[in-house]
């Protein structure tokens, strides 16, 4: 506005000065009014000069209605004189200085005025409104040059993370080379869903050089944080608002020709950023893994390896590394049952800076053993992505073997209870014996590994059945060998039960008369000689009887006492004869009779 | 009569010792026998595996063979294998209490404490009578038994004094029921012993509920765990612990005691 005066003021002062010299000339030229626009296209935010323009003076000057436009400033006038090599030339403008209020297609319509008692009228034109556009430089007030030369700036330094691989987000101010920021202020502060993050504090605001969209610029590291993407897919990150104040420089000098400064307050923002996460690949995805996204590092480690029983060890399960460390779960120590663990004590060193996570995370187990023995401490397997080698990566511990050399046994719940028993009855006996890990047997018979169990062996069932043949077999042959050899013992007592109860049984009855007796056994042998050998009782003595006797080779002891017996039935008819004598007559008799039976 | 008797009993006991002994060992086997004890006692227990291998190769076993070997193992960490041979003497001899220590102590390294589920009643009880003694015991005890009683039997036959007859008879008769029983118990020992199929967990080895990757984790197993084999599928194997969990592994997590 000021600018557009100022010119008007010195073209008058020429003009005047013009006037003065030349005077007023008579020659009559055609009439004419015109309007011109500085311009037929437009952005928004820009503004147009409309000139109505006569070579004439005129009078009601009417000029067009502007629709959908809004009269900046104006109307102005300017009239000027002027002679040239004798001619004169007159013209008049009224200036008017508008804005457009939309977008769109536009009439600027007509202007009219009366010059010379006619009417003249302007011819309409067109003028296009589009989008904003920068504004010419001419019109820059101070905010416009603010506008130019701040800029709030994200810098994501991975637009295509993994998940749980480190983002860092650098949030720099580009100040314009000839403004100065006084204060800044953040209004509203991002928040990172779905992100793990982490404020790296800025401690001094240093002006560093650099370059913005190709011009040089300082810029100022305002905030730094540290993200870890949680979700897979496209995440979002707020933006950042703050609000500068700053100290512009305008056209205007003081009295010794510095430039006078303008401050002014503005508002910028880092655009929103959208990241796009990358899921971690399934394939080749171990089973050991944990999430673990970045470089680490597996160590396990127990404070003793020799210990007794009842004293503490500690078993230490480390990840060192740089990566999301507060971000996944150490892998799980897995300890014999026969030992007692308790709760381990989570540890962590983590320090994060501008290039991520890094230190150690570690779980400290306390692991006490009751009873002596060896326990292992097995392997662990820990597994994890790296996404610069874009692969998994699996470690695995070393196996430790710890010692409890001194302490009390116990193998299961069995001996235990066989040790007690023991205990109470000898407690020296099992003291070395049971205690220690058995040295290998020194000995042993081999047999072939096809054979099969001795129960289940046809020698088994021989040995096992034969001895039964044993029973019928040895009664075979006892009967065998007793028919063989006559037994006297066993085949006279038959004999002699039988001839007894044949030919004295009168003689066995009348056992309590001693001339009964006598009677019948001497009736009864008389009985048997004439059964089995035909004598008559007429040769019925005793010369007659030994000679048939001896001619049938019967030996002499037996004829011996068949004499005997007939001697005694004489004699105790008349002789007295005991019970006894008699018992043992009667046993002589069947002993007598079996005998010969078996010679006759 | 003495005589048949003599040859008899001769005849018997040499078929006795030849079972007992049967040692149809060869000097070969015995001397690398004797060669990995040496090695064992110098600490060399990978040689000492080795001979015992060369021994198992030529077709040889014996309870103290895998007894050795379950202890080199135990002495070179490898918690699986000892267990495994531990088991393997037990199978051959289930009550030497040398085996049952040593294997104690291999127990105390696994990381698997499966309570065993309490099984009660007549049978159970009968079933841990019986196995408390070894198969060879049971038919040790069925031939001496045996024997003895034919000749009680014998001497109540021969015998003349009532008195005598009397003895030998109930005598006989009694050691005649311990024959069968002591038959009896061998019999329903091995038909135990048939019917279960144990394994040692070599690696550890998610027990899943189906034959195939899809199938939901039931549980975890780790080396030297004794399972029991029901069935197979493919390379799966149906397993059932102690505590009466079952579930199907892979067949090379796993190896069968009995081969």
């Amino acid at each position: 506005m000021s600018l557009i005066t100022k010119s008007y003021m010195s073209l008058f002062i020429a003009l005047a000065s013009v006037w003065a010299l030349r005077g007023y000339t008579p020659v009559q030229e055609a009439v004419s009014f015109k309007m011109i626009l500085s311009k037929s296209a437009m952005g928004i935010n820009e503004r147009i000069r409309v000139d109505f323009v006569m070579n004439k003076d005129g009078d009601n000057f009417n000029p067009p209605s502007f629709q959908g436009f809004r009269v900046v400033m104006g109307p102005s006038q300017a009239t000027s004189f002027s002679w040239v090599n004798g001619v004169k030339s007159f013209s008049k403008t009224f200036s008017y200085t508008i804005a457009p209020l939309e977008k769109g297609a536009f009439t600027i319509g007509q202007a009219t005025i009366d010059i010379d008692g006619n009417s003249y009228k302007t011819i309409p034109e067109k003028v296009t409104v589009t989008d904003a556009v920068k504004k010419p430089s001419e019109d820059m007030t101070a905010e416009d040059v603010a506008n130019e030369s701040l800029h709030l700036v994200a810098e994501v330094s991975n637009q295509n993370p993994y998940l749980n691989e480190m983002v860092t987000v650098v949030y720099k101010l580009y100040v314009g080379p000839d403004i100065s920021v006084t204060n800044f202020r953040a209004l509203d502060n991002p928040t990172y869903n779905n992100f793990w993050n982490q404020d790296i504090a800025v401690t001094k605001y240093t002006f560093e050089s650099g370059s913005y969209e190709g011009k040089a610029s300082q810029y100022v590291v305002l905030k730094r944080v540290v993200l870890y993407p949680q979700k897979s897919g496209e995440l979002s990150i707020e933006p950042l608002v703050l609000d500068v104040t700053a100290e512009v420089p305008t056209n205007r000098r003081d009295f010794f020709g510095g430039r006078l400064f303008a401050q002014t307050n503005k508002t910028v923002t880092a655009g929103k950023r959208t990241i796009q996460v990358k899921a971690l690949p399934e394939s080749g995805k171990p089973e050991s893994f944990s999430g673990a996204v970045g470089s680490f590092d597996l160590f396990v480690t127990s404070s003793k390896d020799i210990l007794n029983a009842n004293e503490s060890l500690q078993a230490i399960v480390t990840v060192t590394g740089s990566g999301n460390l507060k971000l996944f779960t150490l892998p799980e120590l897995k300890l014999p049952a026969a030992l007692e663990v308790y709760e381990p004590e989570f540890n962590e060193a983590v320090t994060t800076n501008q290039s991520g996570m890094k230190g150690k995370i570690s779980n400290n187990y306390t692991i006490i053993p009751a009873f002596k023995g060896k326990y292992p401490i097995p392997e662990i397997s820990f597994s994890y992505f790296d996404p610069n080698l874009e692969k998994y990566i699996s470690l695995q511990s070393k196996p430790i073997i710890i010692n409890v050399i001194e302490g009390p046994l116990q193998t299961n719940e069995k001996t235990k209870e066989e040790n007690s028993e023991k205990a109470s009855v000898n407690k020296q006996a099992l003291t070395v014996s049971q205690q220690a890990f058995g040295f290998i047997k020194t000995n042993t018979s081999l047999v072939k590994k096809t054979q099969k169990p001795f129960f289940s062996s046809l020698l088994f069932y021989v040995l096992w059945l034969l001895p039964l043949l044993l029973i019928p077999l040895v009664v075979f042959l006892i009967k065998k060998q007793r028919e063989k050899q006559g037994d006297l013992v066993g085949l006279l007592s038959k004999r002699a039960q039988r001839l007894a109860a044949k030919f004295l049984s009168e003689a066995k009855q009348a056992r309590g008369n001693k001339e009964d007796f006598y009677v019948a056994l001497e009736k009864g042998l008389q009985l048997y000689l004439k059964g089995k050998l035909q004598i008559e009782t007429a040769d019925f003595n005793k010369e007659n009887i030994t000679l048939v006797f001896e001619a049938r080779k019967v030996n002499q002891d037996s004829i011996q006492s068949f004499i005997l017996l007939l001697e005694h039935c004489e004699a105790a008819r008349y002789g007295p004869f005991t019970a006894v004598e008699i018992a043992a007559d009667y046993q002589d008799a069947i002993k007598t009779i079996s005998e010969l039976d078996s010679q006759l | 009569m003495k005589k048949y008797m003599k040859i008899f009993l001769l005849l018997w006991c040499l078929g006795a010792s030849l079972s007992l002994i049967a040692a149809s060992q060869t000097e070969d086997e015995i001397s690398f026998f004797n060669a990995a004890t040496r090695a064992y006692n110098e600490a060399n227990y990978k040689l000492a595996i080795d001979y015992y291998e060369k021994i198992l190769e030529d077709g040889y076993h014996s309870a103290s063979l895998y007894y050795n070997m379950g202890n080199a193992y135990y002495k070179q960490n490898k918690i699986g294998q000892s267990i495994y041979y531990f088991e393997k003497a037990l199978l051959l001899e289930p009550t030497d209490t040398e085996v049952l220590k040593n294997l104690g102590f291999a127990q105390k390294m696994t990381i698997d404490a499966i309570p065993t589920k309490e099984e009660n009643g007549l049978g159970r009880t009968y079933e841990q009578f019986i196995s408390q003694y070894s198969l060879h015991f049971w038919s040790l005890l069925a031939i001496g038994a045996m024997l003895l009683g034919v000749f009680s039997y014998l001497f109540y036959y021969i015998a003349r004094d009532p008195k005598q007859k009397r003895v030998g008879f109930s005598l006989s008769l009694l050691l005649l029921i311990v024959s069968v029983l002591s038959y009896t118990n061998g019999f329903f020992l091995e038909e135990s012993h048939s019917e279960d199929n144990p394994a040692i967990i070599f690696e550890t080895a998610k027990v899943l509920s189906e034959p195939n990757n899809l199938g939901i984790q039931a549980f975890e197993l780790h080396e030297g765990t004794k399972v029991q084999v029901l069935e197979s599928f493919e390379s799966w194997m149906k397993v059932e612990i102690s505590d009466g969990q079952r579930g199907w592994l892979k067949e090379k997590q796993l190896k069968l005691l009995k081969d």
